[in-house]
This record gives C-alpha cells, sequence and structure tokens, in this order.
C-alpha cells in the first residue's frame, strides 16, 4: 500500500477500491464480491480467489473491512461474509471524492465530455 | 455433466487448492484460508456445472492465481532490512551462529577436523581424478588416435615395431587410416644450449606432428621432406625448453642446437600442454622410418590417425578383412596382422581408469562415514541444547528462524572444515604424489596441482556436508516445544525415540560403510599377497643390481664392453664379504634387448611368423647366482664358444622341447647357427605381471647378440650402455661403495646409475598394486575409527540416559550381568545389524574391483569371512567402555539424581 508521507490522503488500488465498493452497501462472501465486481465492470474486471484474497487480507491488516457474521438465512456455512469498517468507509469516501476531482479536471480540460443533463436546467 | 461426476471433479479440484494454500503463511491460511477455500469451491461447482471444459479453465485460472498470490501474500508490510531480506537476516544468522560455535569449542574442532580431514581426502583425490581422467586429451579427435602394432594370430601375440614395408603398405591403407607415423623415443646430447645436457627426446616420421594436430606455438612443424638423408637438419622443441634454456626468445628460430654432435636448426616451439609421446620429451628431430639401416623397423613405435568415424573397436572388423586381403594377395614372414589399442596420448588405459575410480569411491565413503559421525555427534548435541532452542521460540523466534540458524551454523562448520580440507589436502597431494607409480599419473607432477575447479568442488562439498550434518538437528531444534522445555524435565525427557532411531541409523550406517571398505582392503591385500608370491623364477635374497652406464664412445662394440666388465667382476669377486658376482647385459625386471626372431631349427622353422623374444647375455655365473634352474642340459661354462647358447623354458618349447640340448637353432634366416647347450627354468623377465616375458635366451659375454638376432632395436638409444653387475654381499649397500671403488679404479669415467637390491627391483613392477593396497588400508582403518567412535558415542549416551534406570534396576536387585547385556545388548544390534548391511554391499560393490585383483574372485569368501570377526572386535572394545561405566553406576546416587 502506497502511503505517501505527512498524512495525505491514501490512494486505493482499483482493486481494493472495488472490493471496499462493494461491501459499501451490505456484507457479503467472497464469491458474492466477485460476481458484483464482474456484473459492474462489465467483466473487465474478473477477480480470482488468489487475488481477491491478497486484497481481503490486506484490507483485513488495515482494519478497513472485518469479517461479519454470516446473515440467519444464509444455508451455506462455509460462505465466510466480510464487512466494511467506519475506517474503511471513510478511506473509500475519501478515494472516490479524489477520483471526482481528477474527473472534474479532465472535464475542465475537454478530456472527458461533460454529462448531458436530462433534466432541464434551471432556469429555462 | 451427471451431478455427481461434476460433484467428485469438484472435490478433485478443491484439494488441490487446498495443497497450493498450504505455501501461504501461517497467518493467512487461518484468516482467510476457509474463506477461500470456500469462495472457490463455489465458483468451481458452478463452472462445471456449465461444463467440463469451463470448469476446468476456472480451475486453472484459480490455480494460476493462487500461486501469484503466494508471492504477493509474503510482501512485507514494512520496508525491508538493509540488505534485503535474504542480506541482513543471513548476516544476523550468521553472527549467531558463530557466537554459538565459540561457546562450545570442543564440538567445533572435533567437527571441523574430522570432517576437514575427510576433505582433504576427497579433495586429494578429486586432483588426481581430474588430472588423470576429466582433463581432456589435448589432442583434437583423440579416440582417433591409435597406437599400432603387429599381431599374430597363430600365437596370439602382440608386438609392438612394424617393419618398413609393413608400414608402407598400411599407411596406404586410406580406407582405415588418414595417416600412419612412426616414432622413437631417445635419448640426445644437446651442446649449443646454456650447457651441455642429455635430454629426452622423439624421432618422429615428418608428418606425425601434423597428425597429431596441435599447431606450433611458435615457427611451423616439419615438411614432409624434411628427415630425408641429406635433408638439413631441424628440429622442434618443447616449450619448458624455450622457456627455461632460450628464455623464451622468439628470435630463437632459427638458432641451431648441436644435437649428437650435428647442427640442427629450430624451426619451431610446441605449446605448453603439447605432451608427446610422454611428458618428458624436450626435442622433437624428423627421421625417414624408410631408411637403411641396422634396425629394420623392429622396435619404432607407430601412430595411427584411423579415418573418420571409426574407433579402434569399430575399425577391428575392417583390419580383419584388410589382413585377409593382404595374405592373400601377398604373404610376407612377419605376417600382415595388427592390433589397434588407444593411444596413451588419447588418454589413460582401462587399469588406471579403474584404480582411480575405485579410489575416489572409496574416498566419497569415507567422507560419508566422517559425516555421519560428525550429524551423529551434531544431534547430540542438539538434544542438549533443547533447552537453549525453547527459550528462543518461546522468546518469539519462529520455527523457520531457528531452523535457518542452525544451518548457518552448519554452513560455517562446513567453510572451515573445507578451509582445513584444502590445507590439508595440499599437503596429501605432494605426499601422495611422490609415492604414486609413474603408470598411475600420467601427466607429470607438476600438472596435478589444486586448481579453481578443485577449489569449487571442495567448496561445494564441505558446504553441502555441513548443512547436511546440521540437517537433523537443525529440523529438531526448530520443533522444541516452549513448555517441556523451560521446566526442567529436559534432562529426563532425552530423546524420543525418533531421535534415537535416528541416531542408531547413522552409526549403522557408518558400520556398514566401514565394513565395504574392508571388505575392499581385505581383497586388494590378498591379491596383493598373491602377487608378491608368485614364482619369479630366481632368487633376490641378498643379491645387488649395480647397473653401469658404459660410454659407447669408449666402448664401442659390445665384446669390448663385456671384456671391461669381465676385468671389473673379477676385481669385485675379490672385495671381502662378496660371494659371488656376475656379469649380466641386463637382468629382469629390465627387459634388455629386445628382438623379433623367427625361430628356426635344423628341422625347419618353429613358428610360421616372427615372434618376440629377449635376450642376455650373461657370464656362467649368473645362472646359480639368481638361483635359476637348469632344466635341461647345462648352464653356460666359461669355456663355451661364442655361438653357445641357453634357452629359456618357454622358448625351448615353441621349438621342441628338450630334445633341443645339443641341437642347433637359429634365430634369422641371416644369423649364425648357435648351438643349445641347456634350457632354463623361466623367470619373468620384465616383472611380477608380465605375461610373456618368458622368450628369453641367454648368450655368453663374448657371443655376438648382433650378428645372433639382427631384427633389434633399443628402446631407448643412449650415449651410454647400460650393464649390470650382479652381486651377492651380505654387507648390504656399505659393499657398494667398494664396488664403485674398484669400478673407478679401472676407469674413471664410467657412471653407476643405480645400485639397489634386486628385489627392491622386482617389487617396483607391482608398484601400483601396492599403491592401490595402501590407500584402501588406510581409508578402511579410518572408516573403522570413525564407526568404533560412533558406536561409543551412541552406547556412552544411551548410558548417560539411562544411568536412573540402572541405577533403580540395581537397587531392585539386578546383577552386574544384567546391566551389561543390557548395554552390550544395543552395541552388538548396532555392529551385527551393520555388518550384515555392510557385507551386502560390499558383495554387490566387489565386482567393480574385479579387474584390479590378481586371481582373486571378487567373492572371495576368506577376504568376506574375517572382515565381520575384526569389526566385531572393534566394535565389542568400542562398545565395552560405555558398558564399564554402566557397571560402575552406583544406585544411591543414580536415584538422587533427577
Amino acid at each position: 500500500m502506497r502511503r505517501p508521507a505527512g498524512g495525505s490522503p491514501v490512494t486505493l488500488t482499483p482493486v481494493e477500491f472495488h472490493v471496499l465498493l462493494s461491501l459499501a452497501d451490505g456484507e457479503r462472501h467472497g464469491y458474492a464480491i466477485l460476481q458484483e465486481v464482474a456484473r459492474r465492470t462489465d467483466d473487465q474486471l474478473r477477480l480470482r480467489t488468489g487475488t481477491l484474497y491478497t486484497v481481503i487480507k490486506r484490507l483485513l491488516d488495515h482494519g478497513w473491512i472485518e469479517e461479519a457474521a454470516s446473515p440467519p438465512d444464509e444455508t451455506d456455512d462455509r460462505r465466510r461474509y466480510y464487512g466494511v469498517t467506519a475506517a474503511g468507509r471513510s478511506v473509500l469516501r475519501a478515494e472516490a471524492q479524489r477520483l471526482e476531482a481528477l474527473v472534474r479536471f479532465a472535464q475542465e480540460k475537454r478530456v472527458l465530455a461533460r454529462p448531458r443533463k436530462l433534466a432541464p436546467e434551471r432556469g429555462r | 455433466m451427471t451431478g455427481s461426476a461434476h460433484r467428485s471433479l469438484a472435490g478433485i479440484a478443491v484439494a488441490m487448492y487446498r495443497v497450493i494454500l498450504l505455501a501461504y503463511p501461517r497467518d493467512f491460511r487461518v484468516r482467510c484460508g476457509a474463506a477461500m477455500v470456500a469462495t472457490f469451491a463455489e465458483l468451481c461447482g458452478v463452472r462445471f456445472a456449465e461444463g467440463l471444459g469451463a470448469g476446468v479453465r476456472t480451475c486453472l485460472d484459480e490455480y494460476a492465481s493462487a500461486v501469484a498470490g503466494i508471492w504477493r501474500s509474503r510482501a512485507p508490510r514494512v520496508a525491508p532490512p538493509p540488505g534485503g531480506r535474504f542480506g541482513a537476516g543471513f548476516v544476523q544468522d550468521v553472527r549467531f551462529a558463530l557466537r554459538r560455535l565459540r561457546a562450545q569449542p570442543t564440538v567445533a574442532l572435533l567437527t571441523t577436523v574430522t570432517l576437514g580431514f575427510a576433505l582433504a581426502a576427497t579433495t586429494a583425490m578429486f586432483t588426481i581424478v581430474d588430472a588423470t581422467m576429466l582433463r581432456p586429451s589435448p589432442f583434437p579427435e583423440p579416440d582417433r588416435l591409435v597406437r599400432v602394432v603387429n599381431y599374430s594370430a597363430a600365437s596370439g601375440r602382440a608386438y609392438p615395431g612394424l617393419t618398413r614395408e609393413k608400414l608402407r603398405q598400411w599407411r596406404s591403407e586410406h580406407e582405415l587410416f588418414t595417416a600412419v607415423e612412426a616414432y622413437r623415443r631417445t635419448s640426445v646430447l644437446v651442446t649449443g644450449g646454456p650447457e651441455p645436457e642429455e635430454l629426452r627426446a622423439a624421432l618422429v616420421s615428418p608428418g606425425l606432428m601434423a597428425v597429431l594436430g596441435l599447431p606450433p606455438r611458435e615457427g611451423r612443424l616439419f615438411t614432409l621432406d624434411e628427415g630425408l638423408a641429406g635433408a638439413s637438419n631441424v628440429a622442434i622443441v618443447s616449450e619448458s625448453y624455450w622457456r627455461t634454456r632460450l628464455g623464451r626468445d622468439p628470435g630463437s628460430l632459427g638458432r641451431t642446437l648441436q644435437i649428437n654432435g650435428a647442427a640442427h636448426r629450430i624451426i619451431g616451439v610446441m605449446p605448453a600442454r603439447f605432451h608427446f609421446p610422454t611428458g618428458s620429451e624436450q626435442v622433437w628431430i624428423p627421421f625417414d622410418p624408410q631408411a637403411q639401416g641396422r634396425d629394420a623397423g623392429g622396435m619404432t613405435e607407430v601412430l595411427g590417425r584411423l579415418a573418420p568415424g571409426l574407433t579402434p573397436t569399430t575399425a577391428k572388423p575392417r583390419v580383419a578383412a584388410a589382413v585377409g586381403r593382404l595374405e592373400s594377395e601377398r604373404p610376407i614372414p612377419t605376417g600382415w596382422g595388427i592390433a589397434l589399442t588407444p593411444s596413451s596420448v588419447s588418454g589413460p588405459d582401462d587399469a588406471t581408469r579403474r584404480a582411480v575410480l575405485v579410489l575416489f569411491g572409496a574416498v566419497a565413503l569415507v567422507l560419508l562415514t566422517a559425516c555421519a559421525n560428525v550429524a551423529n555427534l551434531l544431534l547430540s548435541r542438539a538434544i542438549d541444547r533443547q533447552r537453549e532452542f525453547a527459550i528462543r521460540r518461546a522468546l518469539g523466534a519462529s520455527r523457520g528462524r531457528v531452523f535457518r540458524e542452525l544451518l548457518a551454523e552448519g554452513v560455517l562448520l562446513g567453510l572451515g572444515a573445507g578451509a582445513v580440507g584444502l590445507a590439508a589436502a595440499h599437503w596429501a597431494l605432494g605426499a601422495l604424489v611422490r609415492v604414486a607409480p609413474a603408470g598411475l599419473l600420467d601427466e607429470p607432477a607438476s600438472n596435478v596441482s589444486i586448481d579453481v575447479r578443485v577449489f569449487a568442488f571442495t567448496a561445494v562439498v564441505a558446504l553441502g556436508t555441513g548443512v547436511l550434518c546440521n540437517l537433523a538437528p537443525a529440523f529438531r531444534a526448530g520443533r522444541a516445544s516452549g513448555h517441556d522445555a523451560l521446566t526442567n524435565r529436559t534432562k529426563s525427557a532425552g530423546e524420543t525415540p525418533v531421535q534415537r532411531h535416528l541416531r542408531s541409523g547413522l552409526v549403522l550406517l557408518e558400520v556398514s560403510l566401514a565394513v565395504v571398505l574392508l571388505v575392499g582392503a581385505g581383497l586388494m591385500a590378498r591379491s596383493f599377497t598373491r602377487l608378491a608370491a608368485i614364482d619369479i623364477g630366481f632368487d633376490t635374497d641378498g643379491i645387488f643390481a649395480v647397473t653401469i652406464g658404459l660410454d659407447t664412445a669408449r666402448y664401442g662394440s659390445e665384446a669390448e664392453r663385456m671384456t671391461f666388465l669381465t676385468h671389473v667382476a673379477r676385481d669385485v669377486a675379490q672385495l671381502p664379504g662378496v660371494d659371488g658376482v656376475a656379469i649380466a647385459a641386463s637382468v629382469p625386471p629390465s627387459p634388455g634387448t629386445i628382438g623379433l626372431a623367427q625361430l628356426e631349427t635344423e628341422g625347419g622353422p618353429c613358428l610360421r611368423d616372427r615372434t618376440r623374444v629377449y635376450a642376455n647375455q650373461v657370464s656362467p655365473e649368473f645362472f646359480p647366482l639368481l638361483g635359476i634352474r637348469t632344466a635341461d642340459g647345462r648352464m653356460l661354462r666359461e669355456d663355451d664358444p661364442p655361438t653357445a647358447v641357453v634357452l629359456g623354458r618357454e622358448l625351448a618349447r615353441l621349438c621342441g622341447g628338450a630334445s633341443l640340448v645339443g641341437k642347433r637353432i637359429r634365430l634369422d634366416p641371416a644369423a649364425p647357427w648357435l648351438t643349445v647347450v641347456g634350457i632354463a627354468g623361466d623367470v619373468k623377465t620384465i616383472g611380477l605381471l608380465d605375461e610373456d616375458g618368458e622368450l628369453a635366451f641367454y648368450l655368453p659375454p663374448h657371443g655376438d647378440l648382433g650378428a645372433a638376432l639382427p631384427m633389434t632395436a633399443m628402446m631407448i638409444e643412449r650415449r651410454v650402455a647400460p650393464r649390470r653387475l650382479l652381486l651377492r654381499s651380505p654387507r648390504g649397500a656399505e659393499g657398494l661403495d667398494d664396488v664403485k671403488r674398484v669400478l673407478w679404479a679401472r676407469d674413471a669415467g664410467q657412471p653407476v646409475l643405480d645400485a639397489s637390491p634386486l628385489s627392491e627391483l622386482m617389487g617396483d613392477s607391482i608398484r601400483r598394486e601396492r599403491f592401490l593396497l595402501l590407500l584402501m588400508t588406510i581409508f578402511s582403518s579410518v572408516a573403522l575409527v570413525l564407526a568404533s567412535a560412533g558406536i561409543f558415542g551412541v552406547l556412552a549416551y544411551t548410558v548417560a540416559q539411562r544411568t536412573t534406570e540402572i541405577g533403580i534396576r540395581l537397587a531392585l536387585g539386578a546383577t552386574r550381568g544384567d546391566v551389561l547385556s543390557l548395554v552390550m545388548r544395543q552395541g552388538l544390534v548396532l555392529i551385527g545389524a551393520g555388518t550384515l548391511l555392510g557385507l551386502a554391499g560390499a558383495f554387490a560393490a566387489s565386482r567393480l574391483l574385479a579387474g584390479l585383483l590378481y586371481e582373486i574372485d571378487p567373492r572371495d569368501p576368506i577376504a568376506f569371512a574375517t572382515i565381520p570377526a575384526i569389526v566385531l572386535g572393534v566394535g565389542l572394545l568400542a562398545a565395552w567402555l560405555p558398558a564399564r561405566r554402566a557397571l560402575r553406576v552406583d544406585p544411591a546416587t543414580a536415584l538422587r539424581v533427577n
């Protein structure tokens, strides 16, 4: 994990970001995370167990995710669930904001097109 | 896919996945292992349900990812220490290891010395192996170089020296040879250099150097017309001559050397690695083997280069075909038969190779024994150090860490032993080379030295043995658990059954290795005694052979030489204490004059082909002095005519045996008839292992050898003609000074080349066997000592461990005998099992000695029966001391210690 000196915000690797993102709206088990990431990125990012779990271990060590109890309706007791912690959530938000800022700069420079507003502009 | 099929496939896939997970660090597996397996299982199950191909593809992808994850999971979260993972950690390990070794100096010393000396022997032997066998011949395609000798199918004998006609004919057989060249070893007197000296030289046919294939370092090789009579005299010198006598001066090309009185221009210098035909020739002079001369080609050696793709073995059928063709087209008296053997320039012969390999194998066994011994020692030390390791583990050292530290200790010990070994090897090698017979080490002694390859070999082996010996202790130390060791129960916990079996196993190994080596030595000893007991056909007790080098310039003819010697002999006979004097041209094991004889009696030729014979000229005292038996007739007398001859029995047998006495025989159609006065018992003319040296005959001193046997040549033509004075003198070596005085009183200018007891000279011919026996005895004795030490060590340890138990037994009424048998039983089991194992091993391996044993079967029962007795005796002795200590255990004190 790259930790720049002086307490400036942490950057996450893409895989770390995706895993945290998957856990942002609820606890999930490993296979579910794989599936969601694949769906979200349109099969662009197909995680494998080796990659996934080295990341999960790292996130666990940092304290950004934690093992969670299986939900009551879970029948398969081999599945291990994970959930994001408060610290993890704030790291995730910080990273998302950083990326958003980068997108804005790209739009100002006309590298990216500004999104067409579907709703009518205010004041028209 | 059916449900059950893909379920079982999935099951297998998951099992394999679990195996991969084992490579992950422990805490990773604890935290995420179950989750990983569950996820994989789910994924896998889904894919296999989709189809076999999809399932397999997915599994493979997952495996790959899991394997890649192994590295990523081990990435350090903090910056690694300076020097990288292995750098600083290793340095620290080494520092700790050094400290630990210093704390137990005796163990370290014992280990280093034991391993060091074993390594020294190994290194020395490897150097010899390297020098004799691993260094390739300097000549290109050396296996096409062959020695060509005559071969007579009728008598089954092979002998060197092709006649001119044979040489010419075989040279033209282009299907077989690309070249056939001749050479003769000789010595020459060289003046014109810094000082006059006699050098070993070789006369070579002009094309020979080119056939060998090594270009000169300076200048050029001979052209084909050099060496012909009338051509200007030229010579090529060796690199060492150029370096030491000519000062490496490139301008020395064109300088003139006086060789045997004739001016020769130096036209070339050969590179340092060029040796032909042995390592001692310094000058090469061209000659024409086809030239006329007294020597009709009798003893010229022939070197051939086979046609591409042929070896001496594969060429055999072609040779046979060619011989057959020539014999039918144009038979000649000597026969066309030839035999090809690999030339000595292409490497050592089979017997030498085998001897060297056997010795190397033996030394490796000694090293293994030493390793087992050291491993045992270290293991017992590790058991004692359990407390130390347990503390370290309790303080947080990981199992791997402790393991690595002990491995570092092993490495240090190995390096130490290696250093000791190299130093000792240097010394050992010097001794070995001096003692080794010339035939065993073809290389000149300077080439056999410790070089980079040997150094690298030693370093690797030393490190390997150091690590190997510390491996078991390292494993043990890693597993030292906290609680038991930290409480005081370490001592009585002692060794586990596993450890005990390991130590016993090591000792078993040592004993069996010692037995194998001892059997080898025993076989060689038996072979050697057989050899030494060979009937050589004459006595050597108290007889000395004085070799006088008669100057051929002063005593030009054989008659003059013999006359001079006869006078000297008469003077010597007057000396006090001299019990008998004889003169002879040569005495065994010197071959003397060798020639090719066409044996013929008055009834016709004895053999169709010429055959090699050994000629000697001796005074009548020769036969009684040496105790040579008279088989038939009588021996030579003073008053015999010059044409009298005494035949050796084997030679006489070829021509009719006892009936020859009184008849006439001649050795060449052009030779005068000789009268056979008697037949003498056979002697081993050229040494104990001589097979066909018995075709000998003896002429009186005033006989004319040159006329009787025209086809002769001396192997080495020298300015001085060596002749022998034989005498029996109980005074021994002191009497020789008197002999020299008497000789020089007659003529001060004749050097004494040698003066040795005859027994010593004959013993020289079995130098190689004696050398092998010596080394094998040393090796096996060392192994036996080590094995005994091993037995002693194990039993002593057992007694120390079981002191309490013994005390209890004694207190409960056990007799001394019971205690004794308790200890001895363990010892006997070790010795007995080890011996049986060793005998089995020796039984299997003794075949390797087959080529080196003389008239002894490799499965010789006497050797195999006596060795176990020796081992048993020594082993019992080694077991006796700990047993006695057990007897001296005082029950009271033993029970109090806990």
